[in-house]
C-alpha cells in the first residue's frame, strides 16, 4: 500500500510492477483524482496553459499497470502492529508493505483561510489564484523562495500590480545560489515587482473588499490578492498515534525504512541521507521519483542505500535557473563559461579536486554534462 | 520498443540524460529533449524506462 499518489507515490508504485513485482498495489490518496505535476502550477497553468499542461504522466498509465487508485480516501491513522492504515470512513486497510508519501501542505499563515489567501499546491488552487490576477489588481506575496518568486513573475507578467514581502534573503539564495538570487531579483525589480526584505507576515485578515497582512513589527500591508509560500508542513498528523518518529517529517534510515516493512518516500521523507552523513528532508521534484525508485528497489530487496545528489530548478521571466549539488561557503565559485549570450552563464563549485555544485542559467545541456561529474557530497 | 519525447512538455532537466545518454540528449538551445535512438537495444530498456519514471514533466513515453 502507498499512501500518496503525487510524484514519489507514483514512481514507487510504476516501479514496482517494472521491477516484476506482481502482487497487489493499492495506492491510497486524499485528493479527488486526478493527482497533477505541481512544478506547472505555478509557471504555465498561472500563464494560461490548459490543464493538460499539468497532468502527471504517470498518473495516466496508472489503470494499464493494474495498479489501483483509492482516491478521495484520507488515511488518518497507522496501526503498526496490525499493519492497517485507517481511512477517514473507518476502513481498516491491510498492508505487507507500506509506503509513506503523503507529502507536504503549504504552512498557514494565521488567519489566512478565513481571510482568503492563496496558497497553491493542486490544480484548483491555480485555477482560482489565475482567476484573480487580472491587470491592474494588486497582489501581495508573503514569503520568498522559489515558489512565492515564480508566482510574484508569473503575476507581474498578467499585468498585476505585485509586491513581495520577506522575512530575509536566505531563501532564495539558498535554492539558486547567491549570484542567480541577485539576477533574479534584479529582473524582478526591472519587472515593477516590489521586493521589500526584512518583515515577517503574522497574520491576515479580511479588510473589505481587500486582504490585510500584519508583521511581526506592527506594520500592515493590504492588497486585492495576497498569496502566501512560507513552508511547509508534512502530512504526518495520520501518523502521530503509530509510534513513529514524525518530528519535521517520518524519520527513515539509509535505505528509506521507517520500520520493518514499512518506507517513506518523497517530501514527507526525512531520511539519513549516507552521503551527508545526517538525516535531511527534500522538496525537490526530481527527488520525489528518485526517492520512489528507490524505495521500490528496496522493497524487492536491493537493500541500496540512497545517496541522491539534489537538483532543482525555477522558471521565472522565461529565465530558466538549475542548480544541482551544493554551493557551500567553503566550494570555490568559478563562472565556467558565458560566452557571448549575457542571457546564458553557468557556474560551478568545488572543494579542492572535486565538483560539488553546478548553477546554470538558460544552460540546461551544460548543466547535465556538469552534473554527471558531480561529487556525491559535498564534504 | 520505441522510445517517444514530448519536447513540448519537456522542461529540460535533464533526467533522462543521466539516465541513458545513449538515447537522450538536451538542446543546446533550449535544453530540451533530443531523442538519439528512437528503437534502443532491449539492453538499453531498464535505463530508459528509468527515464520514463525520473522525467519530471512526463515527456517520455516507452511502447513495447
Amino acid at each position: 500500500m502507498i499512501v500518496g499518489a503525487s510524484a514519489a507515490g507514483l514512481a514507487t508504485a510504476t516501479s514496482l510492477r517494472r521491477f516484476g513485482f506482481e502482487g497487489v498495489i493499492r495506492l491510497v490518496e486524499r485528493e479527488a483524482a486526478p493527482v497533477t505535476e505541481r512544478p506547472p502550477l505555478s509557471k504555465e497553468i498561472l500563464g494560461g496553459a490548459p490543464d493538460s499542461a499539468a497532468s502527471s504522466a504517470q498518473w495516466d498509465r496508472l489503470v494499464s499497470q493494474e495498479i489501483e487508485l483509492v482516491a478521495s480516501a484520507d488515511a488518518v491513522d497507522l496501526d503498526l502492529a496490525r499493519r492497517e492504515v485507517v481511512l477517514a470512513d473507518g476502513a481498516r486497510e491491510g498492508f505487507d508493505h507500506l509506503v509513506i508519501a503523503s507529502g507536504v501542505r503549504p504552512r498557514q499563515l494565521e488567519g489566512g483561510e478565513t481571510a482568503g489567501v492563496h496558497t497553491l499546491r493542486n490544480l484548483p488552487d491555480a485555477i482560482r489564484l489565475r482567476a484573480e490576477l487580472v491587470a491592474r489588481r494588486e497582489l501581495l506575496v508573503v514569503g520568498g523562495g522559489l515558489l512565492g518568486f515564480e508566482i510574484a513573475a508569473a503575476a507581474a507578467e498578467l499585468g498585476a500590480r505585485v509586491r513581495l514581502v520577506r522575512s530575509g534573503p536566505d531563501a532564495l539564495a539558498a535554492a539558486v545560489g547567491p549570484s542567480a538570487a541577485a539576477r533574479l531579483e534584479g529582473m524582478h525589480r526591472e519587472r515593477s515587482v516590489d521586493v521589500v526584505t526584512g518583515f515577517r507576515a503574522r497574520r491576515a485578515d479580511r479588510s473589505g473588499e481587500r486582504v490585510e497582512v500584519t508583521f511581526d513589527d506592527g506594520s500592515a500591508e493590504s492588497a486585492d490578492v495576497v498569496f502566501s509560500s512560507i513552508g511547509s508542513v508534512p502530512n504526518v498528523e495520520w501518523l502521530e498515534g503509530s509510534g513513529l518518529d514524525v518530528t519535521d517529517g517520518v524519520r527513515a534510515d539509509a535505505f528509506c525504512a521507517v520500520a520493518p516493512g514499512v518506507w517513506a518516500a518523497g517530501d514527507v521523507a526525512r531520511w539519513e541521507h549516507p552521503g551527508l552523513g545526517r538525516a535531511t528532508r527534500w522538496e525537490f521534484r526530481t527527488h520525489a521519483a528518485e526517492q520512489g525508485v528507490a524505495v521500490a528497489r528496496n522493497i524487492l530487496g536491493a537493500a541500496t542505500p540512497f545517496s541522491p545528489i539534489p537538483f532543482r530548478w525555477t522558471d521565472q521571466f522565461g529565465q530558466r535557473v538549475q542548480f544541482a549539488g551544493y554551493a557551500t561557503p567553503d566550494a570555490i565559485e568559478e563562472v565556467a563559461r558565458t560566452g557571448d549570450d549575457p542571457l546564458r552563464e553557468l557556474r560551478t563549485y568545488s572543494i579542492g579536486e572535486r565538483l560539488v555544485g553546478v548553477i546554470g542559467w538558460n544552460a540546461a545541456a551544460a548543466v547535465s554534462r556538469h552534473r554527471a561529474l558531480l561529487a556525491p557530497y559535498p564534504a | 520498443m520505441r522510445v517517444i519525447v514530448d519536447q513540448a512538455r519537456c522542461t529540460g532537466a535533464g533526467q533522462c540524460v543521466l539516465a541513458a545518454s545513449a538515447v537522450f540528449d538536451q538542446s543546446e538551445d533550449d535544453g530540451t529533449v533530443i531523442l538519439l535512438d528512437a528503437e534502443p537495444p532491449e539492453g538499453l530498456a531498464s535505463a530508459v524506462e528509468d527515464a520514463v519514471v525520473l522525467c519530471p514533466a512526463g515527456a517520455i513515453a516507452l511502447e513495447r
